[in-house]
Parts: C-alpha cells; sequence; structure tokens
C-alpha cells in the first residue's frame, strides 16, 4: 500500500469520525490509497445480529440476577449469618432462662407430703454401746395415703419472670406454607426452557411454563417472570390472564424494569377492550 | 437506578457505566441493552463467530455484574472500556482453549446483495472467505488492532487503551494488517 498523505493517515488514526481531509480532493494518491482501505474493510461486512433477541434476554437476565446476588453477596451474606448467630445466641438465652426458671418453680414446690417421720433420738441413740438399747423410734405412716401432689404453683406471689414462665404457652399459630426456592442455576435452566418455547412459538406451553416458575419463590426475579409470563399469555390470546399478570406485576413490583411497557400493554388491552 | 419514569432512558452511557459499578441490576441490564450489539460483533470477528460467541459476549458483561470492572470516566470512552474487557475475555478464552479459533463457516448471512448472479454470489463468497481466513491468521495484537480500528472504527488512541499500547504502536499493527490482509486476499485470487 502506497504511503499516506499526513492528513489522510491522520484522518483515519482517529477513526474517520471528522469530515474528510480536504487535501483528498486534490491527491488523487490519497484517494486511490483509501480506496485501497475501504476495499479490504469492505471484506468484513457487518455480520448483522450476532446474538438474537430472546438470547440476549436470557443472558440479560442471568447479568441481573448476578448483580442482585452480588448485591446479596458474600459480605451481605455474612451479616446475615452474624444476625442469625445473634438470633440462635438469643434463643440459647432465652431457653437457658426457661430452663433455670422451670427447675426453680420444681425446687419451690417440692414439697414432700408424708415424710417418714423420725422420732427424736435419746441422746444414747446415737451412741455405740454393746449394750443393747431400743432402736430409735421411727415411724411410718403407712396407712394414709400419700395426698396428691400440690399445684406446680408456689406459695408466695411469683416474680414476674416465674409468673412469665407458668403461663400456659399458647402454640404458635401455623404459618402459611412458603413455595418452595428455586436454586439460581434451575432458576435460570427453567427460564431459558420456557423462553426456548415462546422462541419455537409455542405460547401455550411457554406460558405453562413461566406459570410454573410463579409456583416458586423466585426472589427478585418475579417481576421478570410475571411479564414474561404475560407476554407468553398474550401470545397465547389469554387476554384475561395476560391482564392478571400484567397487574400482579405492577402491583408488586411498580419499580420493575418491565413496568412501563407492562403498563402499555396494559393500556393497549384496555383499549381494544373497548375498540371491542 | 429505575427505569420508571423513562430516566435509564435519557442517561446518558457514563452515568449508567457508573451506576454498575454500585451493582445497580437494571444499570447493568440497560448497558447490556446498549451495547450488547457492538460487543457482540467485535467478539464475533475476533472469534471468528460460531458458538463461542454468545458465551463470551455474557462473560464480558458477567465482569461488570460481578464488579470485576469498574468504569473510570477519565480513562476511556464506555464503549472503550468495554472492547477492552472484551478483549481479556477472549484472550484469556483463547489461552485457556489452547488453540486458535479454528475457521467458521458462518459466512451464509454475510452474503450480501441478492440480486447478484450466481457465479458472481459465488466469487464474492469466496472473497469474503479468504479475507475471513486471513483475518484469523494475523497474529492476535494484529487482529485486535485491525479490528478495533478498521471494523469498530475506533480510533488508534482509543484502541491503544483498549490493547494497552501507544497509539502508534497500534497503527502500526493496523497497517501491517491491512497490507497482509489484502495481500493474502489478492494473491489467492490471482491464483
Amino acid at each position: 500500500m502506497m504511503d499516506l498523505h499526513p492528513e489522510l493517515d491522520a484522518w483515519l488514526r482517529a477513526g474517520r469520525s471528522d469530515p474528510e481531509p480536504r487535501h483528498l480532493a486534490a491527491c488523487a494518491q490519497c484517494r486511490a490509497a483509501l480506496a485501497e482501505t475501504e476495499r479490504v474493510r469492505g471484506w468484513f461486512p457487518d455480520p448483522g445480529e450476532v446474538i438474537s433477541e430472546a438470547s440476549a434476554e436470557t443472558i440479560r437476565f442471568r447479568l441481573e440476577g448476578e448483580a442482585r446476588g452480588r448485591t446479596h453477596g458474600p459480605q451481605q451474606r455474612r451479616a446475615h449469618r452474624s444476625r442469625a448467630w445473634v438470633g440462635i445466641g438469643a434463643t440459647a438465652v432465652v431457653l437457658a432462662a426457661a430452663a433455670m426458671t422451670a427447675s426453680e418453680l420444681r425446687r419451690s414446690s417440692e414439697v414432700v407430703p408424708s415424710a417418714p417421720r423420725i422420732a427424736p433420738a435419746t441422746p444414747d441413740a446415737h451412741r455405740t454401746s454393746t449394750a443393747p438399747s431400743a432402736p430409735p423410734e421411727v415411724t411410718l405412716d403407712l396407712a394414709r395415703p400419700n395426698p396428691p401432689p400440690p399445684a406446680l404453683r408456689p406459695t408466695s406471689s411469683p416474680s414476674p419472670r416465674i409468673a412469665r414462665a407458668a403461663q400456659p404457652v399458647e402454640p404458635p399459630a401455623e404459618a402459611p406454607p412458603s413455595p418452595p426456592t428455586l436454586a439460581r442455576f434451575d432458576l435460570d435452566r427453567a427460564f431459558g426452557e420456557a423462553w426456548r418455547l415462546r422462541r419455537e412459538g409455542r405460547a401455550d406451553a411457554a406460558a405453562l411454563a413461566f406459570d410454573a416458575l410463579l409456583d416458586h419463590d423466585t426472589g427478585s426475579r418475579r417481576a421478570d417472570i410475571l411479564f414474561w409470563s404475560a407476554r407468553a399469555h398474550l401470545d397465547a390470546g389469554h387476554d384475561d390472564v395476560t391482564e392478571a399478570r400484567l397487574r400482579a406485576l405492577l402491583r408488586d413490583h411498580p419499580e420493575s424494569w418491565h413496568a412501563p411497557e407492562a403498563r402499555s400493554m396494559l393500556a393497549a388491552a384496555g383499549s381494544r377492550r373497548t375498540g371491542q | 437506578m429505575r427505569r420508571s419514569g423513562g430516566d435509564a432512558t435519557v442517561m446518558s452511557d457514563e452515568a449508567i457505566a457508573l451506576a454498575c459499578a454500585s451493582g445497580d441490576p437494571a444499570a447493568i441490564g440497560e448497558l447490556f441493552q446498549r451495547f450488547r450489539r457492538p460487543v457482540a460483533r467485535y467478539i464475533h470477528r475476533l472469534v471468528g463467530g460460531g458458538p463461542d460467541v454468545e458465551d463470551l459476549v455474557q462473560a464480558t458483561f458477567m465482569e461488570l455484574a460481578r464488579g470485576r470492572s469498574n468504569y473510570d470516566v477519565d480513562r476511556a470512552r464506555v464503549s472503550t472500556w468495554l472492547f477492552g474487557i472484551a478483549t481479556n475475555i477472549v484472550r484469556h478464552h483463547r489461552r485457556a482453549a489452547g488453540r486458535r479459533s479454528s475457521l467458521r463457516t458462518a459466512f451464509a448471512r454475510l452474503i450480501p446483495s441478492p440480486s447478484a448472479d450466481p457465479s458472481h454470489l459465488a466469487d464474492t463468497r469466496r472473497q469474503l472467505e479468504r479475507a475471513h481466513s486471513a483475518l484469523m491468521e494475523l497474529p492476535e495484537d494484529q487482529r485486535e488492532a485491525f479490528v478495533l480500528c478498521e471494523l469498530e472504527g475506533l480510533s488508534a488512541k482509543d484502541a491503544g487503551v483498549v490493547l494497552g499500547a501507544t497509539e502508534t504502536a497500534v497503527w502500526k499493527r493496523v497497517s501491517k494488517a491491512r497490507r497482509t490482509v489484502r495481500d493474502k486476499v489478492s494473491r489467492e485470487t490471482s491464483t
């Protein structure tokens, strides 16, 4: 390739962003050189869309998930673990206090109702003596039945702690079952599978696949899943479900990335309905 | 960063890139949307296409999502910064694979001009394949410089930031690469 004029060389170096150098109009040699570089560039046309929209969407989903994982990453997990240990410690202290209280209660209420009465010993009673002496009088009142044990209640007014401990413990209200949590890998895979179905034009199956994800605890990705579920239902012609998903998305995740589009989809659905 | 209200769409590339540093998922998603095409095209050209491209694009942006690379507004434009990350990812990929990327047969969609006659189309196709082959046979540093400056339109100075080389060194590589590709394609066309 022939040597380039400095003006042309500087223009090429700068990425051809400025207007063409004036020198070019007057110099046939530089025009030929530029044509040569353009010919070589022409052998490498733009490859177009290297990554499909569907793949791009999956990648974006993973990236955002990774970023969320980062904001809930090792440091945050460590802090969470610390809080958990504090909670465990506090629970242990409470349990220990409860155990102590219970034993305290037991001690305070331990009344031996019919302990064998030992007759007062005579001064000689413990004297070792070869002389036969009467054995100490021990009378056990076996005929009288034992009274029932006293209620586990101290006779004196209990301390607040004891009172609290003595209160009957209400069984904890049964918590509603939480949905199962999907591991990130499984979530990615399931999301990718749903997307594959959608890409293949199997809208019904895709809608089902996205809906299946909604049965799990997908954390902060729920907004994405709601949105794509709505899209899949829209493709499948399930307008009611589409609207329900979009409304759920806007209600639960009003700041979601998809919220603006969800609003416009809802508006479009509304105008379609009024048009009908 | 929140998109509601259209904030993200009016934010500059630099603002979004800076927001990525805080691990904002929406910022990372938006940056990916804006730059996935040039980054994918660049990687496609560096590795010659194929199934690895998608993984490499994802790996490039994953560096951001994992907070391994933060944008420095004083140092480079956002595209330059992303090309730098992509370059490192591709280099690492090559080293890990322990091979040069094999030539791919991904030319079918590169062929323009559907109105051209079949013989012309075949010639064009052969020429593109030769050019592609020549590009893949270039030393890595020349190929990177050539793709950045000639095909992605970066200035030699920006490409120097991406590649960690001086502007002059980059431009020499570009010139050398251009000459090599042209000679190779011309030689094979004449034979």
